[in-house]
């Protein structure tokens, strides 16, 4: 074959929908993934239930419809490895795993808000001890999965481990019992109906014991101006469990005053304490000093620290403290006030704050908590985001800033707590319309959905540092065009550690699910795309796989004798879709369902001169060798839709020497099924397979290979001939 | 530690050692670890997998009878109309007395940390005694945690007037259902002590203790 030219593709690249394409592009590459062996396109995925139990069917999810959202609350502080989170129609589960085949989910809130079609899932953020959850509806609620020990024990508990977050209102004030003074004998003590005490401490050094170390208030009259009276006022703080502060209550006051022959004595305040709401770990108490005309601070109502009651119980407190024992002035509200978020969409943590949005009635709002305490946020902290930019869409932290996708716009927050934040507009051309599709990628920056594509954030604006959007979807932009746009915002994206690649899912061709993955590899610089995934909600396990919601769930339990896939799933290398429950002989049974159909196209090859009419001779799949399984080549000329011919199928082995053993069947094969105890483990290899093309003259030229069997494509190689012939004149018009 | 298929064996599909290997290696390190779905059904269930394997927390609260209501061992219900109906010289002549108890059920050994915390009343009348020309007799209400007959913390105060306060402590202890005991003690009556309301003949109250609420966290690991 001396007039025989080669072009060669090694190493393959992703899919490029354009033109001209590059030779090494591929026109189609749908369900692959890359060998992390061979760094080569791999047929090798699928998905597959989360619960592997062959047994267990779609256990415990059996009553899940389409999963709304999903998280996985990684390293929770609880002895467990991570803590999975979901909704599914209105109902938060906590999947408890802690007891093998008694598996279940656990609500932990029902009568949650079910996002539309056009709506979001909810947004989870991690925080120290707990998950916090905003929908923009709901109010936002903090879960903290304690364990939960055995099923009996979780069942009952598991009320326990949701609650609001942040303090909804300020306390109660506190209610201070009526100092009642000594009289001259204890009998004549006149204590009044009820709610009065009187407890006094001696202040003079006759007195034995402690005299003077304790007690409120005037001990002595004066012969001038005789019945002094003391005055105070008390306000209480609630202590979150997770060290937050609530703004303080409105105070309560007491006063007294000494009877005209009685002195020598200071007394002790009785008061009234309000008990938390759920999650409150402790109360604070503050107290004025003596404000009334005849104490030290006349009219002074500051309040100072007093003590801290460390339980949610006690509805009494006594506080016998001097007011040279009192501490540090109370928190103003610029350290905590009520929770200015109760409508919050979306979250994030940031320079140890956790970052909320105000919601639809203050969109351009950002408040955030004091650092490592989610629960307190004071009156000044929030940040206004460039109206121009709109509402706040999405929250993600990277390296040294905070982005903040909006609906027309991003921009980022720099700064620290204690140095002030500030807000930076980055671009108001790309606009990212989904909250969970960005995530950062390693040696990148943050990928993200846009309307018009993908886009990475690159850089930052520390230490001299720029930052960038650019554009990555130039090859697949007809793919992102099928988007139904109004559904973008459900639209799911994540990086797995374990693929090296990042996955975004999004609604096509106007449906609202049964959506299309593209997926950016690191490695090969380039996108490929998933089929047949039903993807409504995307999060990553401990170890990088990715953890899917299916998108449809039971909602077609009708049929009887078939239990439709529901639940949780992960994508890995298993060589199916997901399965059902069929009734086998009326036994209800797993079935695995068909392995994903791979298809590789090639770009269309010119080969350097679409003027030219090449006469396409062979081409040769560069392949590691994976069995005996008939694998055929389409030839496409000139830009058809249809294939000018298909070759006979060939065994991915060895084309030279003998065939490798296989898994099978014996009686099927002939000598190249494997014997046990007598065949050799293989190391697969990478060798040429040589169809043999006739396409006649074309200008361009394509080949595919569409399989559900294992291929992994290292390169390929076309041999063609060239006689000069140009192409013919147009049809006239 | 859960890991899914790595690899799966197919019919006409080589007989991968890679395959095999990376598939194995999922399924021993999934064997060896923690991770309960994956071992046979039957293997671990709720039988074996017992509450508080880590730690377990036991309490008490104030919305409970007997004796977490207050001090009610030694209430006396004849004392003046506007005072405590709790301790007085007529029934306690000194000497610790048990406060408030909390069993420890199933304490399987380790570290633990207990807590009390409540509210005292010492009347401060009663320190100079009657005798004025003589030395006083300070009034103080001792407080102490005893776990198991060991004292884990012991706190002396309570000396005047109306506190609410907290006794903690932690301990090594050898597995058992212990016995948390708190116990009070306060100084006993001198010769010259008032005790009697001369008019009413009411007893007058020296000491109270009420509002106890014990806490104990166990951790064996």
């Amino acid at each position: 074959m001396k007039d025989i030219a080669v072009t060669v593709a090694r190493p393959l690249g992703g899919l490029q929908t354009t033109l001209p394409q590059a030779p090494t592009a591929a026109s189609l590459l749908t369900n692959w993934t890359v060998d992390k062996a061979t760094n080569a396109w791999s047929s090798k995925v699928g998905y597959e239930r989360y619960r592997p139990d062959p047994l267990a069917g779609f256990d415990p999810f059996t009553s899940t419809w389409r999963i709304d959202s999903l998280h996985v609350y990684q390293g929770a502080s609880t002895g467990s490895r991570q803590i999975i989170l979901f909704e599914s129609r209105g109902t938060l589960y906590l999947l408890h795993e802690a007891v093998g085949s008694n598996m279940a989910i656990l609500a932990l809130a029902t009568g949650r808000r079910v996002p539309s079609a056009g709506q979001p899932g909810s947004t989870y953020t991690d925080v120290a001890g707990g998950v916090v959850i905003c929908n923009g509806e709901d109010t936002p609620v903090f879960v903290r999965p304690w364990p939960l020990g055995g099923s009996a024990d979780a069942s009952s508990t598991i009320d326990q481990c949701i609650r609001s977050l942040g303090f909804a209102t300020v306390p109660g004030a506190p209610d201070p019992l009526r100092v009642v003074t000594m009289a001259s004998t204890p009998t004549s003590i006149t204590r009044g109906t009820s709610d009065a005490v009187c407890l006094w401490w001696p202040v003079r050094s006759t007195a034995l014991g402690q005299f003077g170390e304790w007690g409120l208030g005037r001990s002595t009259n004066t012969e001038t101006d005789p019945d002094q009276t003391s005055t105070y006022a008390w306000a209480v703080s609630f202590l979150s469990d997770t060290g937050s502060e609530s703004a303080l209550s409105t105070v309560g006051t007491s006063s007294w005053l000494l009877r005209a022959s009685v002195s020598g004595f200071r007394y002790c305040a009785a008061i009234r304490i309000p008990v938390g709401p759920l999650g409150t770990a402790g109360r604070r108490i503050y107290r004025t000093k003596n404000y009334s005309n005849d104490g030290d601070q006349p009219g002074d109502t500051t309040l100072f620290y007093v003590d801290d009651v460390r339980n949610n119980l006690d509805e009494l407190f006594f506080d016998p403290y001097e007011t040279s024992a009192l501490g540090a002035e109370a928190p103003s509200l610029v350290e905590s006030t009520a929770f200015p978020a109760p409508r919050a969409r979306v979250s994030a943590v940031f320079a140890d704050c956790l970052w909320l949005d105000g919601g639809t009635i203050e969109p351009n709002i950002l408040f955030h908590s004091h650092p490592g305490r989610p629960d307190q946020y004071g009156a000044s902290s929030f940040v206004r985001v460039p109206s121009n930019l709109g509402g706040v869409v999405g929250m993600l932290s990277h390296y040294t800033t905070l982005i903040v996708f909006c609906e027309s716009g991003i921009c980022v927050v720099n700064g620290t707590f204690s140095n002030g934040f500030t807000v930076s507009s980055i671009t108001s051309q790309v606009a990212c319309r989904s909250p969970h599709a960005a995530d950062s990628v390693p040696g990148m920056g943050v990928l993200f959905l846009a309307e018009d594509g993908v886009y990475v954030l690159r850089g930052g604006l520390v230490g001299g540092s720029e930052m960038s959007v650019e554009c990555l979807s130039d090859p697949i932009t007809s793919i992102l065009s099928r988007a139904t746009s109004d559904c973008m915002a459900r639209a799911q994206a994540r990086y797995s550690p374990t693929e090296r690649a990042w996955h975004c899912y999004f609604a096509v061709d106007g449906n609202e699910r049964s959506p299309i993955g593209i997926v950016w590899h690191v490695e090969r610089q380039g996108w490929s795309i998933r089929d047949s995934f039903p993807v409504s909600a995307l999060d990553r396990v401990y170890n990088g796989t990715l953890l899917f919601g299916h998108d449809v769930g039971t909602v077609d339990a009708s049929n009887e004798d078939l239990t439709p896939e529901c639940g949780l799933f992960v994508i890995t290398a298993v060589r199916h879709l997901g399965g059902a429950i069929v009734d086998i002989d009326d036994v209800p049974t797993f079935v695995p369902g068909n392995p994903p159909t791979s298809v590789y196209r090639s770009a269309w090859q010119d080969f350097g001169d679409p003027n030219l009419l090449k006469q396409v001779h062979y081409v040769t799949l560069w392949v590691q060798t994976t069995g005996s399984f008939g694998i055929e080549v389409n030839a496409y000329k000139d830009f058809r839709y249809d294939p000018a011919m298909s070759t006979p199928g060939l065994k991915l082995q060895p084309p030279d020497q003998a065939l490798l053993p296989v898994y099978g069947d014996a009686a099927l094969l002939s000598g190249e099924t494997a014997i046990y105890d007598t065949s050799a483990w293989q190391i697969p290899n990478c060798r040429p397979i040589r169809y043999d093309v006739a396409t006649e003259s074309c200008t361009s030229f394509a080949f595919e290979v569409v399989t559900t069997d294992d291929v992994v494509l290292v390169a390929w190689e076309i041999g063609y001939g060239v006689k000069g012939t140009r192409v013919t004149r147009g049809h006239a018009a | 530690m859960k890991t899914w298929t790595q690899a799966e064996p197919r019919d006409l599909h080589l007989l991968d050692g890679d395959g095999y290997n990376s598939e194995f290696q999922a399924l021993a390190s999934s064997a060896i670890s923690l991770d309960r779905t994956q071992l046979p059904i039957t293997c671990i269930d709720d039988d074996n997998l017992t509450s508080g394997a880590v730690h377990t927390i036991w309490c008490n609260t104030l919305t409970g009878s007997g004796n977490t209501d207050g001090q009610q061992l030694l209430a006396d219900p004849t004392t003046i109309p506007s005072a405590f109906q709790a301790v007085t010289y007529q029934n306690y002549s000194g000497g610790w007395q048990p406060l408030c108890t909390l069993t420890l059920s199933g304490f399987k050994g380790g570290s633990l940390f207990v807590e009390w915390s409540g509210c005292g009343y010492v009347n401060g009348w009663c320190h100079q005694t009657l005798n004025v020309d003589y030395p006083g007799n300070p009034k103080h209400i001792t407080t102490r945690i005893v776990v198991a007959g060991v004292t884990v913390a012991e706190k002396y105060g309570m000396e005047q007037g109306c506190r609410s306060t907290r006794l903690f402590g932690t301990m090594q202890f050898p597995p058992g259902d212990h016995v948390v005991t708190v116990q009070w003690s306060a100084t006993g009556p001198g010769s010259d002590d008032p005790v009697l309301d001369e008019v009413t003949s009411d007893h007058i109250v020296v000491y109270h203790v009420w509002g106890s609420k014990i806490m104990a966290v166990g951790r064996w690991r």
